[in-house]
């Protein structure tokens, strides 16, 4: 009975092992770095994770499908760019700056107008993937290609400084003392966790990254799934551009590059599978907290910004080993888990979690 | 036979495809600017396309057998980097060691499969993720870049170091301007032979498409698929080293951002060669069209002179027709495999009598 209940209790342990690197790496960084555990700081990782959580959500979705959208990181530059463009007043390009069109939209009507946008791009990129089944790799890369080059096209690669306070409300402004892309971002996720634990398109989501002929073969669309989870991963992407443009109340160039690299990373260190139909929101969460906890010990520590790269790297490196170790365990305990995958695994795990 | 003939022209239409790309962006640059067909300009896209046809060479090895190697642009940064260090004096900013070229070269190039070992056993034996290890990997790697570097470009090396990357071999010299044979460009073409003979034609390679189609599969079936994944991983990083080594050599000189992002645009090129990035599929000499196809559009379009901000734009665009081409092509071969099968059965037994032959 006793060896029984330690199996479950490892089983458990490992089920849920990212939360248990995550209680480790609160309690190294809290005891070893003065101040980590103050209030301000706290809501400084919060802050600076939300735009990374906001679009980890939408990369979920779409590894859980057994797809990846490279272009996420586009949308949020030319999100960005489109929608400072359309609210700046005209001025005369310098070498520092550039203005706006001049016809300084309010900002009600650019911050609907810029989420159709990403969910336009997330349809554009669905349909050549289901469609004309085009390789969702190349699809969405090229994406990413256009994307940027349209921004840098429209901005010609300056700054736009002086976004309206609306506008920055969601993600500079605070309500009660707690910033508001905070609180946004926990809801997307108690939303999207909801969604993807207990409705069917959440189900449906899970058996089209399963299996997708599986999936046609039991009788629903899959093609339609998989554009509606690139028109929610566009629509966040344009989210996240919104929160970080308000942040930083000016629109840069380079807004974006290379987050997709993080964003993967967390999502897989929370326990999203490349292989489709793992994984789940909330441990995707775990994974963001996790990202955005190491680089604010890295700022905190003064690490040599040289080196900055190099550290975080090898903190994720460590995470990983000691995560792998996980799947090791739960690949000796063998018995307590079906070995050969069928359709309705991932169901059974969405329910669970 | 006679409704087989002009099907069969098609089927090798079909299947080369990469190629049909190829020679297509070639006629369609040359008919748009006089000065692509120039002697200069073709010696210039293969030199151009060397550093990164070596980046491809290695992700299109561990695509064959299913898995990722996203530091291989850090690991080219980091090599010449490292041999820059080496090579230089201390008041050019290097360790001031000033060895031997060729020593720093194979310095270098065990370096990189150094790195690939690491990868291979983290993969394999510790059994980490193959993308994250990489991911991660990509930020070591390029943080220790900026860590040893001085903080600035190295440049001005020997010329037993340049060479491979930045020598020629023959200068013709026409009315239009100088074709150049460079070493690297000849070197880049070796390469992809001996990785087509490798994958293609020895007991290796078929390994690596056995790991890459089912690695469960071919456990069973005897093989040592974490052997196989280890030493591909470190043919991906000599091939990162050998990329830092053309580039370093191209510029003859060494900065920190050496190859940095160009990782998305490298998978780009090795996918619509045909690899696939779930292993099994595609071959070595595809690739390398897909390297050739990029470079053509590099060069293409700057020759046009298109504003750098909208060649990102075309650049997409022309991979999304490429990669719809590509689907179409899909959807053919599938239609064929189903003519083919029911011609296979006894609803097709004319076509069968006349197919079989």
């Amino acid at each position: 009975m006793q060896t029984l209940d330690r199996h479950h209790l490892l089983e458990f342990l490992s089920r849920h092992f990212i939360w248990v690197v995550l209680i480790a790496t609160v309690l190294v960084f809290g005891l070893t770095i003065d101040g980590y555990l103050r209030i301000s700081n706290i809501t400084n990782i919060l802050i600076t994770g939300s735009v990374l959580g906001v679009m980890v959500i939408g990369q979920a979705l779409c590894l859980m499908a057994r797809k990846l959208d490279l272009s996420a990181e586009g949308t949020v530059s030319l999100v960005a760019v489109t929608a400072a463009w359309l609210m700046l007043p005209y001025r005369e390009t310098d070498l520092a700056q550039a203005g706006g069109l001049g016809i300084e939209l309010d900002p009600l009507i650019v911050i609907p107008l810029i989420l159709l946008l990403g969910t336009v791009i997330g349809f554009v990129n669905g349909f050549m993937i289901m469609k004309l089944n085009m390789n969702f790799f190349i699809v969405t890369l090229a994406m990413q290609l256009v994307l940027r080059g349209l921004a840098l096209a429209i901005s010609s690669g300056a700054i736009m400084p002086g976004t309206p306070a609306a506008f920055n409300w969601l993600g500079g402004g605070r309500v009660a003392g707690i910033p508001v892309s905070v609180i946004a971002t926990i809801g997307l996720y108690a939303v999207f966790g909801f969604v993807m634990s207990r409705m069917q398109f959440g189900r449906k989501v899970y058996a089209v990254g399963a299996n997708e002929d599986a999936a046609r073969a039991s009788g629903f669309n899959p093609a339609r799934t998989v554009i509606l989870v690139y028109m929610v991963s566009g629509f966040l992407a344009a989210l996240a551009g919104w929160m970080l443009l308000g942040r930083l109340e000016a629109s840069v160039p380079n807004l974006g590059v290379g987050i997709t690299l993080n964003v993967v990373a967390a999502a897989v260190i929370g326990g999203v599978s490349l292989k489709g139909g793992e994984g789940s929101i909330i441990g995707a969460f775990a994974g963001v907290l996790f990202l955005a906890m190491v680089n604010n010990a890295l700022n905190l520590m003064n690490v040599d910004p040289l080196w900055v790269n190099a550290v975080r790297g090898l903190i994720i490196l460590v995470a990983l080993v000691i995560d792998a170790q996980k799947s090791r365990y739960r690949g000796r305990a063998g018995p307590a888990e079906p070995k050969v995958k069928t359709g309705a695994e991932p169901n059974q795990k969405a329910a669970l979690s | 036979m006679t409704r087989t003939g002009p099907n069969r022209l098609v089927s090798l239409m079909v299947d080369n495809l990469i190629w049909l790309f190829v020679i297509s962006a070639f006629i369609a640059f040359s008919l748009l600017s006089d000065r692509f067909l120039s002697p200069y300009n073709l010696g210039n896209i293969l030199l151009r396309s060397a550093a990164f046809g070596m980046l491809v060479l290695s992700q299109a090895y561990t695509f064959i057998t299913g898995n990722f190697d996203l530091s291989v642009e850090s690991s080219l940064g980091l090599t010449a980097m490292f041999a820059a260090l080496m090579l230089v004096t201390s008041e050019a900013g290097g360790w001031g060691w000033q060895l031997n070229p060729i020593l720093v070269i194979a310095l270098m190039l065990v370096l990189g499969g150094a790195i690939g070992l690491f990868n291979g056993v983290l993969i394999t034996k510790v059994g980490v993720n193959n993308l994250l290890v990489t991911i991660a990997m990509l930020f070591v790697l390029r943080g220790a870049t900026y860590g040893i570097s001085p903080g600035t470009s190295i440049s001005f090396f020997p010329k037993e170091f340049t060479w491979l990357g930045g020598g020629t071999l023959a200068r013709v010299v026409t009315d239009n301007g100088n074709f150049v044979l460079s070493v690297a460009g000849i070197f880049v073409i070796l390469a992809f032979l001996v990785g087509h003979i490798h994958t293609r034609y020895t007991q290796f390679g078929r390994n690596m498409y056995a790991v890459g189609a089912d690695a469960d599969a071919a456990r069973a079936a005897g093989i040592n698929v974490d052997r196989v994944v280890i030493i591909v991983y470190i043919i991906a990083g000599v091939c990162a080293a050998f990329a830092g080594l053309l580039q370093a050599g191209r510029l003859n000189a060494a900065t920190p951002t050496m190859g940095a992002n160009l990782i998305f645009a490298v998978h780009g090129a090795a996918i619509i060669g045909g690899m696939s990035i779930y292993g099994g599929r595609g071959n070595i000499i595809g690739a390398f069209g897909g390297v050739l196809l990029w470079s053509i559009l590099d060069t293409g379009l700057n020759i046009m002179g298109v504003s750098p901000f909208w060649i990102d734009v075309s650049r997409g665009l022309l991979l999304l027709f490429a990669v719809l081409l590509d689907a179409l092509r899909v959807r053919y071969q599938h239609n064929v495999q189903v003519r083919m099968s029911l011609a296979d059965t006894t609803i097709g037994l004319e076509d069968k009598a006349h197919g079989d032959g």
